[in-house]
């Protein structure tokens, strides 16, 4: 019996084949387009080669609306590439715009995935900048709807691409078309359209600070504040100005002791400013060149006896922070304790509502000409003699008007529904409905939710000082994009703790409680009490404008923060929180500050380099970063009282990325983003945002 | 042998799945492919009128009753329309979106210039100014539920709470100017 020698596995032939087959798979896997096919291009017929019947692109549509002049052609004189190009000439205009869209069919619109980004991209030549990059897409309850704008595209005769990096795509869509938009008197032409998915792979996150990594931690800093931070504003260089004026303390204010210092995050110092007049219940906020339009404040507290209530003072300044000090400028033509101060998107500012020098109702509108750095008399600014309450939060539209959001300090809301839209132009105010519980809303607050782009707005809490009932948990939303704006109802406040740790009940929520805008486009949510001045309420949580849910459970101020409390973002991605009034006539001078859960997940992105702090409307502004992020925005620093702050403002900023290298793209609408300091935020892949860098807008 | 021909089996299937679906998904890949995919055109639509901005533009919805001042120019867009401005350095005018339009709803009555004050309640605040010191706040009206109101005072702090205008809310029964304490 002969021992065969064993066969070998593969034959040298065969390992011959084999290796063939292998560098074949190898030298296609390098050729096609990697990342599971992450640069195929999702649209159809995005070339516009293929045409109908009518010799118009299939797969896209005659779009626009409005009144305007226009033509669209198939051109074939030297398209990009191929045979076509799409040409839209608008020449006259007096509303709407025009642009081929994609075809809103399940055959033609691409697939996306929530949650995945994309960078849209398009050869053009315009002779106006009057155009823009604009996105709508299929919700799957809603059906059609406007998801975004991207970027506004620059005169130019030669063919030029525009790549836009998409935010993330919401939740419940399937399906995402966009096309080019012109708006302007000129030509724009365009060719050769692509989408292709660009989302970058969520790098592995660990955190090992216990608790802190989803709730986030507080400090409570080891010094105090030497005034009473009843108002507080982040500035241009990342301080904080922390006005008291006599600060709630009428012997203060008898001897005529006003406060204002002026807190540095980074040194934890202060230096005290000369306080010129009792400011204490003023409005205030940025004007565009970061100083600070402080108005009106306290000419008197209230007499014993009711013969008086609270005076409004008319006196203005302007606070400098190169310098820290106050200037005065004109008068007010009315007396203003507790007025709105919103800034608009020509810089100039509408204060509304408040109390007079004798104690009675503002009814005027008085309005701040940035240009001429002076209030208008009363018979310079449109009138409508309508009394908005104290502390009304009103919001910047988009289109310049100011929504009434209903949250206000004391009593009740404003008769009717509760809510408006106020036209400062024609005088119209037109109710909007849904609100609830409109005399409950006293000492809510009210947020411009991120984006701003998405015109949202999320009214939290509140209660009524005249019935003193508990406060709700109620919150409202309301989509500003609408046709007929109406509120619904939003998730309720989580319930928290009262002092001693009494849970709440299932009705009980808060009023005075403050809404803080992160650099992740979430809104934390933190403070208040149960009551006017008493019972604070241990509670804090997330709320995340992506999914309209609260995320209970963050880590609570171990200070209680009710009445003349405050909370705001840092430069450096923290919240920072002040104040505590309660009724037996103390103040809490501690300070809190909050590091959300993200700056507990890893390494923090960088902005490296800015190209120019100044920063146009429609521009695209380069910056440099030390690896990938998924996100960029504007957050307008806060000028927060009294749980209101109508001017916070998150502003995305589509990204029109090149490796490190990324090109911000700034609307061209400065009611999205009205003029001023702005700080920059980038967000990795982590989920992490980068420290701020300031940026001019405007 | 048998071992080998199913090895050899595998690996040449897996090797001519790799080319057939390399090549495919390199001929979907490129753009404006020769051979266009199969598309169906959308169902027809109205040329002027894509949603969102289907609705026209709304027409003037208030009485001009009060002019523009040219000293009072209006904030960008105020117009309300959409309407866009002239671009200013070359750039690109506001782009304005069609929102919030409000068809059918009608603006509030306009009021008149006033003839009287707008009177407020003098303890705006909540506070009943008639007792405590000067930096106290006694609520005008307790808590739902409050039975005992000296009670709840000091259960939030409040002691010798001084009566410095009228006891509307009876707390002080002896008479002494202190609440709370008999």
């Amino acid at each position: 019996m002969s021992r065969t020698r064993p066969l070998p596995l593969f034959s040298r032939k065969d390992r011959v084949r084999i290796a063939q087959v292998l560098v074949l798979a190898l030298v296609l896997a390098l050729l096609v387009p990697g990342r599971s096919s992450a640069a195929a291009n999702l649209l159809s017929n995005g070339g516009l080669e293929s045409v109908d019947a009518t010799s118009f692109p299939v797969c896209w549509e005659k779009s626009g609306w409005g009144d305007s002049a226009h033509t669209f052609e198939v051109t074939h004189t030297a398209p990009h590439s191929g045979r076509n190009a799409m040409k839209i000439t608008v020449s006259a205009i007096s509303s709407g715009d025009r642009k081929a869209m994609m075809l809103e069919n399940p055959s033609c619109a691409p697939n996306v995935t929530p949650g995945h980004q994309y960078d849209a991209s398009v050869w053009y030549k315009t002779t106006t900048a009057n155009t823009v990059m604009t996105v709508f897409r299929h919700d799957v309850a809603q059906g059609w709807v406007y998801w975004t704008d991207l970027a506004t595209l620059p005169v130019t005769s030669a063919w030029t691409q525009k790549t836009v990096r998409t935010p993330a795509v919401p939740p419940n869509t399937d399906q995402i078309v966009w096309g080019v938009t012109i708006y302007g008197v000129g030509t724009l032409q365009t060719d050769d359209y692509a989408l292709t998915d660009a989302t970058q792979a969520a790098p592995g996150t660990s955190c090992s600070a216990g608790a802190a990594c989803t709730a986030g931690a507080w400090q409570v800093m080891p010094f105090d504040s030497p005034v009473r931070g009843i108002h507080a504003v982040v500035l241009k260089n990342g301080d904080v100005l922390l006005v008291a004026g006599s600060g709630n303390d009428p012997d203060a204010f008898a001897s005529g002791t006003f406060k204002t210092a002026v807190y540095r995050p980074s040194t934890g110092t202060f230096t005290n400013v000369a306080t010129p007049a009792d400011l204490f219940c003023a409005g205030h906020v940025q004007l565009s060149d970061g100083r600070v339009l402080i108005m009106g404040g306290n000419k008197d507290y209230p007499a014993a006896d009711g013969s008086h209530g609270y005076k409004g003072l008319k006196d203005s300044y302007i606070f400098d922070p190169d310098t820290n000090a106050y200037q005065k400028v004109n008068d007010m033509s009315a007396g203003s304790w507790y007025p709105s101060a919103t800034v608009m998107g020509n810089g100039d500012v509408i204060a509304l509502g408040g109390l007079g020098e004798d104690s009675s109702g503002t009814v005027a509108t008085q309005y701040f000409n940035a240009a001429q750095q002076r209030w208008l008399g009363i018979g310079e600014a449109n009138q409508t003699w309508s009394f908005w309450g104290l502390y009304p939060s009103m919001i910047l539209m988009q289109d310049g008007r100011l929504f009434y959001s209903g949250s206000h300090v004391f009593g009740n809301g404003l008769p009717g529904s509760g809510a408006s839209i106020y036209h400062y132009g024609t005088g119209a105010i037109t109710p909007v409905i849904g609100l609830q519980r409109k005399d409950e809303r006293d000492q809510s607050m009210s947020v411009l939710l991120p984006p701003a782009q998405d015109q949202r707005v999320l009214t939290l809490g509140g209660g009524n000082i005249d019935s003193n009932p508990d406060a709700s948990r109620l919150t409202d939303l309301i989509d500003l994009k609408q046709a007929n704006p109406v509120y619904q109802p939003g998730p309720l406040l989580p319930t928290g703790k009262l002092t001693g740790g009494v849970p709440q009940t299932a009705t009980q929520g808060k009023m005075y409680v403050s809404a803080v805008l992160l650099p992740d486009g979430k809104v934390f949510e933190t403070g208040g009490g149960l009551h006017n001045r008493a019972d604070p309420v241990y509670e804090a949580s997330m709320f995340d404008p992506v999914t309209n849910k609260f995320t209970a459970g963050m880590a609570t101020d171990p200070v209680p923060r009710t009445y003349h409390s405050s909370a705001f973002l840092l430069p450096d991605g923290r919240v920072m929180a002040v104040g505590n009034n309660p009724g037996d006539g103390s103040f809490d001078m501690r300070i809190s500050v909050y590091s959300p859960p993200y700056l507990f997940k890893g390494g923090r992105p960088q902005i490296l380099t800015v190209a120019t702090r100044q920063w146009a409307y429609g521009s695209t502004n380069q910056i440099t970063v030390d690896g990938p992020i998924t996100r960029a925005a504007l957050i307008r620093p806060e000028a927060v009282t009294h749980s209101s702050d109508p001017n916070q403002r998150y502003v995305d900023l589509p990204m029109s990325v090149s490796g490190t290298t990324v090109g911000l793209n700034l609307t061209s609408n400065p009611n999205l983003a009205p003029p001023g300091w702005y700080m920059l935020f980038v967000t990795g892949a982590n989920g992490v945002p980068s420290v701020a860098q300031w940026v001019h807008v405007g | 042998m048998s071992r080998l021909k199913l090895i050899l089996g595998v690996l040449g299937g897996l090797g001519v799945l790799v080319v057939v679906g390399g090549l495919a998904v390199a001929a979907l890949a490129g753009p404006d492919s020769a051979a266009p995919r199969t598309m169906v055109a959308g169902a027809p639509r109205p040329s002027d009128s894509t949603w969102p901005l289907n609705a026209p533009p709304l027409a003037p919805s208030a009485p001009a009753g009060t002019s523009m001042s040219p000293a009072a120019p209006a904030a960008t867009g105020a117009a309300g329309a959409g309407t866009p401005e002239a671009p200013r350095d070359g750039g690109a005018a506001p782009f304005v979106q069609d929102f919030a339009r409000q068809p059918g709803v009608k603006p509030l009555p306009r009021k008149p210039s006033p003839k009287a004050k707008l009177s407020m309640p003098a303890f705006a605040d909540g506070c009943d100014h008639a007792y405590g010191d000067r930096n106290q706040c006694i609520p005008l009206v307790f808590p739902p539920g409050t039975t005992d109101k000296c009670a709840w005072l000091a259960e939030h702090g409040f002691k010798d709470v001084a009566v410095v205008g009228r006891d509307r809310q009876r707390l002080d029964p002896d008479g002494d100017r202190i609440a709370c304490n008999s």
